[in-house]
């Protein structure tokens, strides 16, 4: 017996379909859905803590005022990925020559926790550091590979590349990284 | 060392690190016996936890209140930059037009004006149609670089519409 309606939770064609209609609430649900998924992928880009609230906000607004170059092909949030990969992309050539991140102003990892919790924070924060500083294809192909879980067509469709080239930045990146970690 | 090879270990490091599979015994096996996929796989296993934290804390409804507000009133603020831009993309409009070849323009009716660009009298008309297409290559460069329609442009990218424009 399929779930009642109110328990079931509308998919991101139908939030983005009430949105054009004019439905403010399923804008609501989507900036709520999706957001805290940009951060982090911004996080992760190298984006500084302080400035990820603007980077998000105007990510999703972005996304809304060009809601119709969407196609529902790709994900709503591989999509959004796109946007903020661009948008913080654009930033970065700003403020060239400002550094975006440096191993010494990432956020402190909590110091409550286990040994091994801090270890893993630390590892995960130079893999950070050394993201920011690949270029822009390897350390998006890589952060949707592994944290998106996306396979490299998909990849490459999102990113404007081919699967064959989408694999060369995946091994670059990871190439890179490795000598950060060991 | 084991049968499975170390691009199948790449390919798979990312679902097992996130969960979503586990390591078959030949892949254990592999990763056990390869230091290069055991320090791929330190990366891998990681990277996955990044900005776990930042996800879990980030503040989405003061977000959507903050992306609603501005799409309300997302109309009026772009009047001004509308204004301008119709005004540009006339402008632009109007090279293109006029720099079309074979283009018939009505012959002036007045010598004053005939010699609204007295600079240009001196000209062929093959000259006059290289500077016409020098006006069309930057329009056309800003478009397809930036992909986007130009009232989506933000300030910088209209200030190097403008620079074309200008030369």
């Amino acid at each position: 017996m399929p779930p009642p309606a109110e328990l079931t939770s509308p998919s991101d064609l139908e939030l983005v379909a009430a949105f054009r209609s004019g439905d403010e609430r399923a804008a609501t649900r989507l900036v709520e859905r999706y957001s805290p998924s940009v951060a982090r992928f911004l996080y992760s880009a190298g984006a500084v803590r302080d400035e990820l609230d603007d980077l998000v906000q105007e990510t999703m607004f972005r996304a809304f005022r060009r809601l119709d170059s969407w196609r529902g092909e790709s994900g709503l949030r591989s999509w959004l990925f796109s946007i903020a990969g661009n948008l913080f992309k654009d930033e970065a050539r700003k403020r060239k020559g400002r550094t975006v991140l440096s191993l010494a102003d990432h956020d402190a990892p909590s110091s409550t926790g286990p040994d091994h919790e801090l270890e893993a924070d630390e590892a995960a924060e130079r893999i950070r550091a050394g993201l920011a500083t690949l270029p822009r294809l390897q350390r998006e192909v890589f952060l949707r590979r592994v944290q998106l879980g996306e396979g490299y067509d998909a990849i490459a469709a999102a990113l404007g590349t081919t699967p064959g080239a989408a694999r060369v930045h995946y091994h670059h990146a990871v190439k890179q990284l490795k000598e950060l970690v060991q | 060392m084991t049968a499975i090879d170390c691009d199948t270990m790449r390919d798979r490091m990312p679902e097992v690190a996130r969960g979503s599979a586990t390591w078959a015994a030949a892949e254990a096996a592999h990763l056990a016996d390869c230091a290069e996929c055991r320090a791929e796989w330190a990366v891998v296993s990681s990277a996955v936890t990044l900005g776990a934290r930042v996800e879990a804390e980030f503040d989405a409804a003061g977000t959507a209140r903050k992306v609603v507000a501005r799409l309300r009133h997302r109309a009026p603020a772009q009047w001004p930059a509308r204004r301008y831009l119709v005004g540009l993309a006339a402008a632009a409009a109007l090279v293109l037009v006029v720099s079309r070849p074979g283009l018939q323009l009505p012959a002036p009716t007045s010598t004053e004006e005939a010699r609204f660009l007295p600079e240009l009298d001196s000209l062929t008309v093959d000259e006059l149609t290289v500077i016409a297409e020098g006006f069309e290559a930057p329009l056309t460069e800003t478009t397809i670089i930036e992909g986007q329609p130009l009232f989506e442009l933000d300030s910088t990218q209209l200030e190097r519409v403008l620079r074309s424009l200008e030369g």
